[in-house]
C-alpha cells in the first residue's frame, strides 16, 4: 500500500504564532532524539510574551535532531527540529523563498549594470555642472554633444537648444523667444518655389542615426572582389534540394561568421571611456531591409548556431514584419555586425561606402553578381561571375591589414561554398 | 481592579428547551432522528475541526485562527432553519453553521493557509451545490449586516411590486462587541423602515477581545435594541440547539410571510481565546469554568440523544472517527492547494487600467531578479486613444439641454432598459431631489424603483452592495460630497473589495451619483471635491463629465457597467451648462480621455467644473493649447496623457481639489517616469490650496479660474529649454 516515497529531513523553524511575535523560549520537549511520531502529537512547550503554547508535529516521522534546549530563547523562523518523514508539509515557511539572498540582489546588479553599458553612454558629467530641460539633453545625446562642453546662454546659465545648435553648427543667432520653434528657417537658403515634404517617424530617426554615425567614426572603406562561381552553384543546390526559397544572404551572413570569428575586431564596440574594444563572443548580425517606409535593419541572432535554411526562414520572417511595420524594437537592436545588400540599388552599382551602426565596428555591402571578363592566367579571359564587397571599417580600431585579413577569411569561404554550408 | 469579571446571566431571561442536563422543557422542535444525528455529527466535526486548525496555527502553517468553542450551537441551530433559496451572513465564529450548509473543509482550510482566492478556485472548481448562498465572512464588525439588508431589500421591493411574499430569507450574525458600530442600527434602521425578511443572529458571548459586554452597553439586553429600531426580537440560550433553532424557524417563517425582520439574541459564552494571537487570561478574572463547561452545547445534546437512544457508546466512537478521518482527508487536500503566484494579487481588478498592468510588469521583473524600474524603455505607448474619434461626435442638430436635464434623461434611460435599476437616496421621490435631478421619475416608476431611505449615506451605501449581491443595479445619489464621508467604510470594506475577496463571485454594478465641488457660495461641506480619497482606492471607477452630452453617455455607461463607479456631477455647472444632447439613450466610452482640442505647445489635462475654464483660458493664450478632459479619472487614460505630453513636451494639470496628493500630482509623476525626455519644462498643477474650503467671500480665490489657468500656461510655455 504504501509507495516508494522518498523520504526527507524536513527542517521544522519556530513559527510565529501569536500575530507578530519574533522569539520564544523553549519550555520542554516532548520527545526525544529517535522518536517516531504521528502528526498532531505533541512536540514542544513554548511560552512567548503573550502565552504559553504547546507545538504538535507537523507530520508523521522519526526525530532526527532537536536544535534548542530547554530554557533556551528562539527567533522565529530559527529551526528548533528536524524531522525525517516522507510527507514534509508543503506550506511551512519554504526556506529558498523566505531569504532575499545575497545571490538575487548580486544578480540583479549585475543585470543593471549590463544593461546600463549596453545602453548608449549618457555623457559622464566632468567637473562642470549643466542645467538642461530633459529634452534639451535628449537633444544633445542624439546629436552625440557632450552637454558638459556646452556654455548655456538661457536664464541661470541654463543650456537651451540653440546652446547646442550653435556648438556643432558654429553659427551665432540671436534668436528671439517665439524663434526657438524655428531656428532653422534662417538656415535653409530658400530662393524658389518650394514644396515641403513632412518626414516620416522613420526617416527622422534614420537621419539622426546616419548623421551620428558618421560624426563620430572614422570611415574607411575598402573594396574587395570574390568569384561567385561557387556560390552561385552552391544556391541553385540548395534550391533544387530543399523547399525554401534560399536567397544568398544567409550564405554571406555564414561566411561572415567565419570572419568575425577569425578576426575579433570586427564583432565589438569601442568603449572609449574605458580605453577599452568589447569583443563579442555571440554572433547576432543586422541585415538591412528595405520597404517603402525606408531602411530597417533587423537582426538575426546566434547566426554561428544556426544552418542555412534556418537563417533563410527567418530572413523571411523578418522581412515580412519589416514590411508590415510590425518590427518590434527587440528586433533591431543588439546586433553586432551588419550586411546589406548594396546590389539592390541595381545592377548598374558597382559598390558603396555603406555607414557603420553603431556601437558596431565594420560593416559589409554586397553588390550584385555580374558577369565579368575574368583574366585566368597570362594569357586567358574567361567569364565568369563576380561579386563586389564593400567594407567600411572604424579605423579608431581596425587597420587595412587587419581588414584586408578579415576580407580573406570570408572571401575563402564564398569562393569554397559547396564544402562549407550546413544546411 | 486589573482584569475584567462578568457575572453569568440571569437563566430565566432568555428561552431554553434543551437543558444542560440534556432534558427539555416545553415543545421540542419536531425534527427527524436522521436530522439531529445529521446536526450533532456536524457539531463533533466542528469541534474536530477547529482544534486541528488550532494546532495548524501552532506550528505556522495557518497565520491566524478563530475558532467558537462553546458556541457552536448558535451556528448551526440557525443555520439549519433555511431553505437553498435563503442568503447566509456569517462573520468569522460560525464554522458549524457553515459545515452545516455544506462548505468544504478543505476551502476554508486554503484561505486559511494564506492562498489567493483565484488558486482556490481553479483549485476547487466546483463550489457548493447551489443550496443556501453564502457571503464571505465579514472581517470588519457590523458592515455584513448592512449589506446583508440590502440583500434582502430587494425581496421586499419585489414582493411589494408583485404583491407577494418574499422569495427568500436573509440571516445574519453579529456579535456584542460589534452591535456598538453604527453599521449596526444603520442597518436595523432600514430593515425596520422597510420591512425586510432579515433574520439578525446577535452571538452574545459576552466579550470582545477583552472588552466585556456591560462595558460594551448599558441597555439589559441587545435583543432590545431592535426595539429602538421597529424590530421585533428575542432572546434564547444560545448554547440550546433546539431554542436557537425554534427562534430562528419562527423567526424565518414570518419573514417568508411578508411580516418583516427579526432580531435574535442568542445569550453563549467565548470559552476560548479571541483567536490565536489572542490570550484571555490576561484580561479576565474569576471565569467559572466549570459553570459553562456544564453548559457545554455539544454535551447537552449528546446526553439528549442517548437518553432518546438515538446514540450509544459504539456510534459515537464511530462518529468520532469519521469526523478525525474527514478533517485529516480535508487538510490533505488542502495541502495541494499549490502556493500562489505573487502575480495572483493583481488578479480581479478589473478597474485597473495601464498603471496596474504596468505595476505587474514591474512585479513579474522583479520576482525573475531583474530590476523593475530600468528597462522600461518608454516607447510609444500602443494606440493611444487621443488621436481617434472618442465616442459618437455629438450631433449638433441635437435639442439644447441642460446637463441637469441630460443627467435625469440618462437615468430615466437605463431605469426603462434594465427594471434591475433602482434608484435610492433621500428626497429623489415626490420632492424630485435637492436639484431637482429626478423630477418626475417618481411620477414615472413607482416608489419602489425611485426609494426615499433613511437618512444615512453608510446605511444606503452598505445596502446598495447587498441589493448588488443579490442581483440588481442600484443608482445612488448622495446629496453632497461632503457627505460621503459617512459611508467611508462600506466604500473601503464592500463596495470596493467585495468583487476581488470573491475573486469575482460577487459583481457589484452600484453606481453612486455625487454632486461635486465649489463655486455656489454654499455652506460647509457643501463644496467638496476630494476625489483622491476614491482614486486611491482599488476596485471603483471614478468618472466625471464636463458638458451635458458626456453627462448623459457617461453615465449611462457608467450604469451598465458591473463595476461600482463613483459618479461625480460638477454641480456649479448643473443649469448653466448647456449643449446639444440627443434624445435617445446613448453611451460614452469608459476609461478613455477626450481630446477638447488638439495642439502642439502644451498639454492641458483637466476634468468636470475645470474643462470650461481651461477652454476659455487657452483660447486667450498665445499658444497652440492641446486640451485633454479626462472623463475618467480611475483608471487613468495614461497612454492618452503621454501620448500628448510626448509630442507637445509641456504639461498643465488643472484641478479643484486641494494641491497635495491631488490627480495632478500622480500624473505628473507619470509623466516624469515615462515621457521625462521629452519635457521641455517642468509640470506645473493649477489646483486649489491645501486648504478647507473657504466661506462665499473668498472662495473664488480658491477656485483654478481662467486666469489662474492662463497663467500657468504662460509659466511653462516661458521655461527656455
Amino acid at each position: 500500500m504504501s509507495s516508494e516515497k522518498d523520504t526527507v529531513r524536513f527542517e521544522f523553524p519556530l513559527p510565529d504564532t501569536g500575530e507578530g511575535i519574533s522569539e520564544a523560549v523553549l519550555l520542554c520537549w516532548y520527545v526525544e532524539v529517535g522518536d517516531s511520531v504521528d502528526e498532531d502529537d505533541p512536540l514542544c512547550d513554548v511560552e512567548t510574551d503573550k502565552a504559553v503554547v504547546e507545538i504538535t508535529a507537523p507530520c508523521a516521522g522519526d526525530i532526527v535532531d532537536l536544535r534548542a534546549e530547554p530554557e533556551e530563547q528562539v527567533a522565529v523562523g530559527e529551526i528548533i527540529a528536524v524531522i525525517e518523514t516522507d510527507s514534509p508539509p508543503a506550506h511551512l515557511h519554504d526556506t529558498d523563498s523566505e531569504i532575499d539572498t545575497e545571490q538575487t540582489q548580486t544578480e540583479r546588479k549585475r543585470t543593471t549594470n549590463t544593461e546600463l553599458s549596453k545602453r548608449q553612454e549618457s555623457v559622464a558629467d566632468s567637473e562642470r555642472r549643466v542645467f538642461a530641460a530633459p529634452s534639451t539633453r535628449r537633444y544633445a545625446r542624439e546629436q552625440g554633444v557632450d552637454i558638459t562642453e556646452v556654455a548655456g546662454s538661457g536664464p541661470r546659465g541654463r543650456v537651451v537648444r540653440r546652446d547646442i545648435d550653435e556648438w556643432i553648427y558654429g553659427t551665432t543667432q540671436q534668436d528671439s523667444e517665439a524663434g526657438q520653434r524655428g531656428w532653422r528657417e534662417k538656415e535653409l537658403a530658400v530662393d524658389g518655389e518650394v514644396i515641403r515634404r513632412s518626414l516620416s517617424a522613420t526617416r527622422q530617426t534614420v537621419a539622426e542615426k546616419m548623421s551620428s554615425s558618421v560624426r563620430t567614426i572614422p570611415h574607411v572603406t575598402s573594396v574587395f572582389e570574390a568569384d561567385a562561381e561557387a556560390l552561385v552553384a552552391e544556391k541553385g543546390r540548395l534550391n533544387s534540394e530543399y523547399d525554401v526559397d534560399v536567397t544568398y544572404t544567409p550564405l554571406f551572413l555564414k561566411a561572415l561568421v567565419a570572419g568575425l570569428k577569425a578576426v575579433p575586431e570586427f564583432n565589438a564596440t569601442l568603449d572609449e571611456g574605458n580605453s577599452e574594444l568589447i569583443e563579442k563572443h555571440y554572433y547576432d548580425i543586422n541585415v538591412a531591409v528595405h520597404t517603402e517606409e525606408g531602411l530597417f535593419v533587423p537582426v538575426i541572432d546566434s547566426v554561428d548556431q544556426k544552418g542555412v535554411l534556418e537563417i533563410q526562414k527567418e530572413l523571411g520572417n523578418l522581412v515580412e514584419q519589416a514590411k508590415d511595420h510590425s518590427l518590434a524594437p527587440a528586433d533591431v537592436r543588439g546586433g553586432t555586425f551588419t550586411l546589406t545588400n548594396t546590389g539592390s540599388h541595381g545592377s548598374r552599382s558597382l559598390f558603396g561606402t555603406p555607414i557603420i551602426n553603431p556601437p558596431q565596428t565594420g560593416i559589409l555591402g554586397v553588390s550584385s553578381i555580374r558577369n565579368e571578363p575574368v583574366a585566368v592566367d597570362d594569357e586567358t579571359v574567361e567569364v565568369r561571375k563576380r561579386l563586389l564587397l564593400s567594407l567600411s571599417y572604424d579605423h579608431r580600431v581596425i587597420d587595412g591589414v587587419t581588414a584586408g585579413n578579415f576580407m580573406n577569411c570570408v572571401i575563402d569561404v564564398i569562393e569554397e561554398s559547396s564544402s562549407v554550408f550546413e544546411e | 481592579m486589573n482584569k475584567w469579571s462578568v457575572e453569568p446571566p440571569d437563566e430565566s431571561s432568555f428561552k431554553r428547551i434543551l437543558n444542560p442536563d440534556g432534558t427539555t422543557t416545553g415543545e421540542i422542535p419536531s425534527l427527524s432522528p436522521e436530522e439531529l444525528l445529521g446536526w450533532y455529527y456536524t457539531l463533533v466535526l466542528t469541534r474536530e475541526y477547529e482544534q486541528k486548525v488550532m494546532r495548524m496555527q501552532r506550528r505556522g502553517e495557518i497565520s491566524v485562527a478563530a475558532d467558537s468553542v462553546g458556541e457552536e450551537a448558535v451556528a448551526l441551530g440557525s443555520a439549519a432553519a433555511l431553505e437553498a433559496s435563503d442568503w447566509y451572513y456569517p462573520s468569522y465564529r460560525q464554522t458549524s453553521g457553515l459545515l452545516y450548509l455544506g462548505t468544504e473543509m478543505e476551502r476554508i482550510l486554503a484561505k486559511l493557509m494564506g492562498a489567493e482566492p483565484e488558486t482556490i478556485n481553479e483549485h476547487f472548481p466546483n463550489t457548493n451545490s447551489p443550496g443556501v448562498t453564502i457571503t464571505p465572512g465579514s472581517t470588519p464588525l457590523a458592515v455584513n449586516v448592512t449589506n446583508a439588508v440590502g440583500t434582502a431589500m430587494v425581496d421586499a421591493f419585489v414582493a411589494a411590486e408583485s404583491d407577494s411574499d418574499p422569495e427568500a430569507v436573509t440571516m445574519v450574525y453579529i456579535g456584542d462587541g460589534a452591535t456598538s458600530q453604527g453599521d449596526f442600527h444603520e442597518a436595523l434602521n432600514f430593515a425596520g423602515v422597510f420591512d425586510v425578511p432579515l433574520v439578525i443572529i446577535c452571538q452574545n458571548n459576552q466579550w470582545a477581545i477583552s472588552v466585556p459586554e456591560h462595558r460594551q452597553t448599558a441597555a439589559d439586553t441587545f435583543a432590545q435594541k431592535g426595539e429602538a429600531h421597529g424590530v421585533p426580537h428575542e432572546r434564547v440560550d444560545g448554547n440550546d440547539v433546539f431554542a436557537v433553532y425554534d427562534a430562528a424557524q419562527s423567526a424565518v417563517a414570518s419573514a417568508k410571510q411578508g411580516d418583516g425582520p427579526k432580531l435574535i439574541e442568542a445569550v453563549t459564552y467565548r470559552r476560548t481565546d479571541h483567536n490565536s494571537a489572542d490570550k484571555q487570561s490576561v484580561y479576565q478574572s474569576d471565569v467559572d469554568e466549570e459553570y459553562w463547561q456544564k453548559r457545554d452545547p455539544v454535551n447537552r445534546f449528546e446526553q439528549y440523544l442517548r437518553s432518546e437512544e438515538y446514540l450509544d457508546k459504539e456510534r459515537i466512537e464511530e462518529i468520532e472517527q469519521r469526523v478525525k478521518a474527514s478533517v485529516q482527508e480535508a487538510v490533505d487536500t488542502a495541502r495541494e492547494v499549490p502556493k500562489s503566484d505573487p502575480l495572483r494579487m493583481f488578479d480581479s481588478h478589473p478597474t485597473g487600467g495601464w498603471n496596474l498592468r504596468h505595476q505587474q510588469w514591474e512585479l513579474e521583473r522583479e520576482v525573475s531578479g531583474q530590476n523593475p524600474f530600468t528597462d522600461f524603455t518608454g516607447e510609444e505607448p500602443e494606440r493611444a486613444n487621443i488621436n481617434a474619434p472618442t465616442g459618437t461626435p455629438v450631433p449638433s442638430n441635437a435639442p439644447v439641454k441642460s446637463m441637469l436635464g441630460a443627467i435625469r434623461e440618462g437615468m430615466a434611460a437605463q431605469l426603462r432598459r434594465d427594471e434591475n435599476v433602482r434608484l435610492l437616496g433621500y428626497d429623489i421621490g415626490p420632492i424630485g431631489g435637492v436639484f431637482r435631478a429626478t423630477e418626475g421619475l417618481f411620477e414615472e416608476f413607482g416608489p419602489w424603483r425611485i426609494v426615499d431611505t433613511p437618512l444615512s449615506e453608510n446605511g444606503l451605501i452598505g445596502t446598495a452592495v447587498g441589493m448588488a449581491m443579490r442581483g440588481e443595479r442600484p443608482l445612488v445619489e448622495i446629496q453632497f460630497m461632503g457627505f460621503l464621508y459617512p459611508a467611508f467604510g462600506q466604500l473601503m470594506y464592500t463596495l470596493s473589495k467585495m468583487y476581488e475577496r470573491t475573486a469575482g463571485g460577487f459583481s457589484i454594478p452600484v453606481t453612486i451619483r455625487i454632486p461635486y465641488g465649489g463655486g455656489i457660495k454654499a455652506s460647509e461641506f457643501h463644496s467638496e471635491s476630494t476625489e483622491t480619497y476614491l482614486i486611491h482606492t482599488p476596485g471603483i471607477r471614478v468618472v466625471t463629465p464636463s458638458t451635458p452630452y458626456e453627462a448623459k453617455g457617461l453615465l449611462e455607461a457608467s450604469v451598465r457597467c458591473d463595476d461600482p463607479v463613483v459618479y461625480l456631477e460638477p454641480k456649479a455647472r448643473y443649469r448653466s451648462s448647456t449643449g446639444p444632447v440627443p434624445d435617445e439613450p446613448y453611451t460614452v466610452p469608459l476609461d478613455e480621455a477626450r481630446l477638447v482640442n488638439r495642439g502642439n505647445d502644451v498639454t492641458v489635462i483637466c476634468w468636470g467644473s475645470m474643462v470650461p475654464e481651461t477652454i476659455e483660458a487657452a483660447d486667450s493664450v498665445d499658444a497652440d493649447v492641446e486640451i485633454i478632459d479626462l472623463r475618467t479619472l480611475s483608471p487613468l487614460d495614461t497612454e492618452s496623457i503621454l501620448a500628448s505630453v510626448k509630442k507637445t513636451g509641456r504639461c498643465v494639470i488643472v484641478h479643484e481639489a486641494r494641491r497635495t496628493l491631488g490627480l495632478g500630482a500622480e500624473i505628473a509623476t507619470l509623466i516624469n517616469e515615462y515621457a521625462f525626455d521629452r519635457l521641455h519644462a517642468p509640470v506645473r498643477r493649477a489646483t486649489g490650496f491645501d486648504v478647507h474650503f473657504p466661506g462665499h467671500q473668498i472662495e473664488e480665490h480658491y477656485l483654478p479660474n481662467k486666469d489662474r489657468i492662463e497663467a500657468s500656461i504662460e509659466a511653462v510655455m516661458s521655461y527656455e529649454f
